[in-house]
């Protein structure tokens, strides 16, 4: 656990001198939040303030996971110690687990800057009506996600087409996900791929925990979506991991572009 | 015509169709060798189909949360606000890599016409970001019903590559900025996302408070997808006279920034030896 920790703490540090991290962490969740308000027509914007700022939030943690777990092997790699790392006796999921991890939990930075945003721009009245479940949920969804992101580190290894894939990834995820509105809007032969992205049971779990749970059953069927999605995540990832790790030893390509 | 141009201190003569030949070879082998994103399986996801997302995105957003505006709103505006790929990463991207990739100092070490350099640094640019906008109008005219009826298209034309001409304004101030310091990604980033909040891609401006309604008519493409939304819902000529006028002037505005930056930056860095420093 301690070496995990330290890995999240140094990988926390490295990202915070980076401005598309900062960007994607910080201004780019408030933008759209801002938008999302504006859109709004002025006489519904009461009631969905809250859910546009949980959007923002969870927008942060996605962009957060996606550009810098994306890119984490690579810069290792381009930085030459991809080696080292690759080589040392701690496993190499290990490492990119605690990179995720740090990844994910900066997306605590996003939803506390879109409630400042809205609290202080926005006249918004906020409030959380179970704050217990509304923790719980945040950070089942940032491990989730934070796994999530362990499978796109390792599929960006393989491709060399990691910068489009990063770019790609992002507002289909937004739209897939209901990040903002109800995925109940969108076509119906979209929702198979809604249902496996655990961040679609999250953020309406995070909604219903917001807005007060009025079904109990539902919610914790929620939870439990999002827990064994993660477990899925993780069993993919580790299997991806074994994959790299002996192609790269084997064709001995590890510090190759 | 025929100017004078000196080569191996020699006097030749360069034809004004040489000089224009220069330009668009300038132009063509900026955008191929700088331009980071051709590859052609990254420009087809970032390019294409990553901006097919934007415009499904905010359509959605729309429809479930501003009820006063129709889908065609927010099609448009997104279809012709991806064109900032191109007029502001693009070209950004294409300036700033001239010292990344380490081409500036015999880029300026040249006795060519700097504003030739600078602004071929856009042209192929503006005809990508016009063709980012037509695949989204082809998109958003089989997937999400934009009606071009009533469309006077070679006013629409005209009025698109003025816009994108506009942008690309903002592109070049960004890319010069690009050449003192090392947050191009973070300026790009922010301009394109700040083009989404003021210049009434998702909402008209009426929304915004008044004190930002200034910074949304001190952008380019504010006004520009004001007019686009007018001549597909069949307006003419007289309608967006003055709303082009003011985009193209605006355009040349942010040009001209952008040139005196590159230049001050030109003579400073030359004078003192600064010139690959950040």
């Amino acid at each position: 656990m301690n070496k995990l920790l330290s890995i999240a703490k140094v990988q926390l540090m490295m990202r915070v001198t980076s401005t598309m991290w900062i960007f994607v962490v910080i201004i780019q969740p408030i933008l759209f939040l801002i938008m999302t308000l504006f859109i709004m027509d002025i006489e519904i914007r009461e009631t969905y303030t809250m859910a546009a700022i949980l959007g923002a939030g969870m927008m942060g943690t996605w962009s957060s996971i996606l550009f810098s777990s994306g890119g984490d092997i690579d810069r290792e790699r381009r930085w030459g110690t991809l080696e080292m790392i690759v080589g040392c006796p701690t496993p190499l999921w290990y490492i990119i687990g605690g990179k995720s991890l740090a990844n994910g939990f900066a997306g605590i930075i996003s939803m506390t800057l879109s409630f400042l945003t809205a609290l202080i721009f926005f006249d918004g009245r906020l409030s959380i009506t179970n704050l217990f479940w509304f923790i719980i949920v945040l950070l089942l969804n940032i491990i989730s996600l934070s796994s999530l992101g362990m499978i796109i580190c390792t599929l960006f290894t393989i491709s060399r087409a990691a910068r489009g894939l990063m770019n790609l990834m992002e507002n289909p995820i937004f739209l897939l996900c209901g990040i903002m509105f109800p995925i109940t809007i969108l076509p119906l032969w979209t929702r198979p791929f809604s249902y496996v992205l655990s961040l679609t049971w999250g953020i309406e779990g995070l909604r219903m925990a917001v807005m007060g749970i009025v079904d109990y059953q539902r919610f914790l069927f929620h939870i439990l979506m999002i827990v064994l999605l993660t477990i899925v995540y993780l069993l993919i990832s580790a299997k991806l991991f074994l994959i790299v790790e002996k192609k790269a030893k084997k064709e001995a390509t590890l510090g190759v572009y | 015509m025929e100017y004078k141009n000196i080569f191996n201190n020699k006097e030749i003569k360069v034809s004004i169709i040489e000089r224009i030949a220069f330009f668009l070879r300038g132009a063509q082998y900026s955008y191929k060798a700088l331009f980071a994103w051709l590859v052609p399986q990254v420009y087809i996801l970032t390019k294409i189909v990553s901006p097919m997302f934007q415009i499904l995105f905010f359509t959605y957003l729309g429809r479930f949360y501003a009820r006063d505006l129709q889908s065609t709103y927010f099609v448009v505006g997104n279809a012709v606000q991806i064109s900032a790929l191109s007029s502001i990463y693009g070209i950004a991207m294409t300036i700033a890599s001239e010292r990344t990739e380490g081409t500036l100092i015999q880029l300026l070490g040249t006795p060519a016409s700097r504003i030739r350099i600078f602004i071929s640094r856009g042209l192929m640019h503006i005809l990508d970001g016009f063709f980012s906008i037509a695949i989204g109008f082809t998109f958003g005219f089989i997937f999400l019903g934009i009606n071009f009826e009533n469309t006077n298209f070679f006013l629409l034309i005209l009025t698109l590559f003025i816009t994108i001409f506009s942008t690309s304004g903002l592109g070049m101030v960004i890319g010069s900025m690009g050449l003192a310091m090392r947050e191009i990604n973070l300026l790009s980033n922010l301009a394109y996302s700040l083009l989404l909040v003021f210049c009434g891609i998702n909402y008209p401006l009426s929304r915004l408070p008044l004190i930002l309604r200034g910074i949304s008519y001190s952008l380019p493409l504010t006004r520009g997808v004001q007019a686009i939304r007018i001549i597909i819902g069949g307006g003419v000529f007289s309608d967006i006279s003055s709303l082009i006028l003011e985009e193209l002037c605006i355009g040349f505005l942010y040009l001209t920034i952008g040139f005196i930056f590159f230049r001050f930056l030109e003579i400073y860095s030359k004078k003192n030896g600064t010139l690959e420093m950040y």
